[in-house]
């Protein structure tokens, strides 16, 4: 039986073509206190909220060479939240007036049966992980500083082990496309931010 | 060789540098020039005060024993006189504590060398001529004096008293430049906590070698484009020599130019249209800038009032960008400062917003235009409440999304598509009233009330019989406030109550619940509430005379609110009573309407009708007892100040006293 067909393109126009710009870094566990002490500064005058995620990446292998992969991911501490399914297209560098790296995004919020839907479409689970840390706002800037925990036993959000010993920081926007004046804010903000922590472009492919 | 043009002039003067620069240590050598006045214009020291030989001078009067010298205590050793070396053993009873005995001793210790320079050249000259050189009046001169050694004593001796003013001076230019800059740290001191202090209630940032501060909304919730950026100045270029000003701070604020004056928003309704040529020409009324509080600094009071500007101007934006988007059946209209709505025919609500910058022109036009004092200040309060809570609403509407991946945006929003929500539900997370629909439904209730008001009071005015007394609530809605009205007549309070209405004041209209639970809407027209006023005050008459009956023990024939008989009012309905005497001999009949008024007639016994034609059916004399025809009563001329007293007067009249 043949898959079905699966367009590469990201849809596009009205609200959803949408892009995220982001910057990525990382701290160490020690220096977790003094950053998050600095983000409640920066950030919007709101309690810091944690939060603990479960995410699963799926794949549909076409006949094209690379994979068509989506996320979705769940919230564990919060009942009632609906699922989140994203899709996130390839990165852009770009040039150096650009200072966040760019790709193309998709977001919907889903209810719970989304994986039996992905496995009845013929996606396959490549690899899950459960994400646990801090979330941050400022504006429409979106901070999370999490670390992420490999899953023991699949299907088991229980029993966990750190990957690192270091925390995620991401700093992240999602904008309509083209509006790259908000990775001078970024850029801002990430100056801010240092030398607690050097949040940078950094290019998935060249770590591959 | 006393006097300024002495070989100390100099020294002198150095000592009189110190002593003008404040210094305490230079206290003590005011008591070695025993009280002479320093800054004098011959200034005096000791070793040129008659009697004093200094050098290689023999003294004659030795000076009292005080003490310390220096600094005037006792503890000191005291003066070895009649000593040759008493000058010097003179300057040394200074005691160890005091502050300026190092200052001495360099002092000393030059005088010293001059001294030992004296006795060498007195030896070589021999006692003769060491007797020929003093100077003490005692002793006598003598024309053969060599006047070349006499030169070089004088010169040496002033040479050591310029080496001594040299280190005078030095010291008084260093103390002079410390005091300087004592002051001048004082300065920076003060702009570092008042820096401090300003950080306290405002947020402040480095950019660059500039202090920048933020005094808009943003942090609460604004949404507002204005950066409402201020920028910190120091403030230490005074002349220190000059008075400070009392207001003087070392720390000022430069605040953007749009934002300087101050500024409200003022609203009022009128209840005619103004002419076109009038739309946006609203000035600003002279308003006393307010008055900073006394003990917060010059800087709090200018960004207070700057922030408020910022304020009203955000208030104005957010309204005239309602009013172009909202969709009404009489289009709101913005022209410049100005926003002008309808909220009900032939009356106008004008939202605008006054500024007022510091410059001369506007401060001009705003005396020119003095307008009559027809602000809505409670209007003007709550647009404040209301931009405030938009901006909380903003905050907390926030929400931080589960999972962590999920864009921003309302919870409930991102459920409509898994838990499939219909567009009514959908309709009902959006909609969300504007400030302008808020402030406009307001400023409708405040009119219908004060119209309502207006109404009771003219009604209560006119007419004085029956009473209406009107109680309003003190605490109300912004949307709903009541008032109960009771109709009384002066006098009968207790008996008549019959007529007690509550009239709950909405937006648009009014509910007026009667006591016996009738529920009537009345529109915003002002004649509704008045005719309904009117017919029930009439009712009430009626009413009354039913509640007299009772305690007069009156018989109550018959009552009707509605007479469907007799002329047809204008307003609402006559009403009408007929009660018997207790005897049942008398019948008085009361029609009551509230355009025509009382009509009341008396029904008498057909036996006391004379010009009754004799019937010839009833003959028998019991047939007598039956009542007659009705008489009108000129009720004018009645006597009794209401109606209900001149109905008691004539009900007593009519029933016969029983004793």
């Amino acid at each position: 039986m043949e898959a079905p067909p699966v367009t590469m393109m990201p849809v596009t126009g009205g609200t959803i073509n949408m892009m995220e710009y982001l910057l990525q870094g990382s701290v160490l566990d020690h220096s977790l206190e003094s950053l998050i002490h600095r983000l409640r500064g920066l950030c919007d005058n709101m309690e810091p909220e944690t939060f603990l995620d479960h995410e699963m990446v799926f794949l549909l292998k076409g006949q094209q060479a690379s994979p068509f992969v989506l996320r979705a991911r769940r919230s564990m501490d919060r009942t009632g939240a609906p699922w989140h399914l994203r899709y996130l297209g390839q990165p852009e560098m770009g040039d150096k007036n650009r200072h966040a790296l760019v790709r193309n995004c998709v977001d919907i919020a889903t209810s719970e049966n989304l994986t039996d839907f992905l496995m009845e479409m013929g996606f396959r689970m490549d690899h899950e992980f459960v994400a646990k840390g801090h979330l941050f706002r400022k504006g429409i800037m979106k901070i999370v500083v999490y670390k992420i925990f490999r899953i023991l036993v699949p299907g088991n959000t229980d029993s966990t082990e750190a990957l690192s010993l270091s925390y995620l920081v991401e700093l992240s926007v999602v904008a309509p496309a083209g509006q790259d004046m908000v990775s001078d804010d970024m850029r801002n903000f990430a100056e801010q931010l240092k030398p607690l922590v050097h949040l940078e472009k950094i290019d998935p492919k060249r770590l591959m | 060789m006393s006097g300024g043009g002495g070989p100390c002039s100099a020294l002198w003067e150095g000592l009189r540098v110190l002593f003008v620069c404040g210094s305490r240590s230079v206290f003590g050598f005011s008591r070695v020039l025993r009280g002479s006045p320093i800054s004098g214009l011959q200034p005096r020291c000791p070793y040129c005060l008659p009697g004093f030989s200094v050098g290689a001078g023999v003294l004659r009067t030795p000076p009292a024993c005080l003490g310390c010298e220096l600094c005037g205590s006792a503890s000191s050793r005291p003066a070895r006189s009649r000593s040759r070396r008493w000058a010097w053993m003179a300057l040394r009873r200074t005691c160890s504590h005091c502050p300026c005995r190092r200052t001495w001793r360099v002092w000393h210790s030059e005088l010293t060398s001059a001294k030992v320079r004296a006795p060498r050249r007195r030896r070589r000259r021999g006692p003769t001529a060491m007797r020929r050189t003093g100077r003490a009046p005692g002793l006598a001169r003598t024309r053969t004096t060599r006047k070349n050694p006499q030169t070089l004593q004088l010169i040496s001796k002033k040479k050591s008293l310029a080496g001594a003013a040299q280190i005078l001076l030095k010291g008084a230019e260093r103390l002079t430049k410390s005091v300087t800059e004592n002051q001048e740290n004082k300065l920076q001191r003060d702009f570092n906590s008042e820096l401090l202090r300003l950080r306290q209630h405002w947020k402040l940032r480095k950019v660059g070698d500039k202090i920048l501060g933020d005094l808009s909304y943003r942090s609460a919730g604004s949404l507002f484009p204005h950066h409402g950026t201020f920028e910190v100045i120091k403030n230490t270029d005074i002349d220190l020599d000059k008075k400070i000003p009392e207001d003087y701070c070392p720390l000022d604020v430069q605040i953007p130019s749009d934002l300087e004056g101050s500024a409200y928003i003022k609203v009022s309704i009128q209840k005619q249209a103004p002419d076109i040529g009038d739309l946006g020409t609203v000035n600003l009324f002279k308003r006393p800038l307010p008055k900073s509080k006394p003990g917060s600094p010059h800087w709090q009071t200018k960004l207070e009032a700057a922030q408020n500007v910022l304020l009203c101007k955000e208030i104005f934006a957010q309204l005239s960008r309602e009013a172009v988007q909202i969709k009404s059946q009489i289009p709101h209209i913005v022209v410049k400062n100005q926003i002008i709505s309808q909220p009900f025919p032939s009356l106008q609500l004008s939202i605008s917003l006054c500024h007022s910058s510091n410059d001369k022109k506007s401060q001009k036009s705003s005396t020119e235009k003095q307008s009559p004092e027809d602000h809505l200040y409670v209007l003007e309060h709550n647009l404040h409440l209301l931009i405030r809570e938009f901006h909380k609403q903003t905050l907390s509407s926030i929400m931080m999304p589960h999972p962590a991946s999920a864009p921003f945006g309302h919870k409930r929003m991102r459920l409509s598509g898994p838990q499939a929500f219909d567009k009514n539900e959908i309709n009902s997370i959006q909609s969300s009233e504007g400030l302008l629909e808020k402030i406009i439904k307001q400023a409708k209730h405040i009119f219908l009330r004060s119209r309502t008001a207006a109404t009771i009071d003219s009604l209560a005015s006119r007419i004085e019989d029956p009473q209406i007394q009107a109680h309003w609530s003190n605490i109300n809605d912004v949307y709903e406030s009541s008032v109960k009205v009771l109709i009384t007549s002066q006098g009968y309070e207790q008996i008549c109550k019959s007529i007690q209405l509550q009239l709950n004041i909405g937006v648009e209209q009014i509910r007026v619940v009667h006591r016996d639970g009738r529920v009537i809407t009345l529109s915003h027209q002002e004649q509704e509430l008045q005719d309904f006023l009117l017919s029930q005050m009439s009712q009430h008459q009626v009413h009354a005379v039913q509640q007299l009956a009772k305690v007069m023990g009156w018989q109550v024939l018959s009552f009707s609110n509605h007479v469907g008989l007799g002329p047809i009012e204008s307003i609402g309905n006559a009403s009408a009573i007929t009660v018997a005497s207790p005897s049942g001999d008398y019948a008085i009949s009361v029609r009551n309407g509230p355009e025509s008024g009382s009509k009341v007639m008396v029904q008498f016994p057909r036996n006391q009708c004379k010009d009754l034609p004799k019937s010839d059916v009833l003959q028998d004399s019991k047939w007598n007892h039956l009542r007659g025809p009705f008489r009108e009563v000129q009720w004018n001329k009645m006597e009794g100040r209401n109606f209900v007293y001149k109905m008691e007067l004539l009900m007593s009249a009519l029933s016969p006293c029983l004793l």
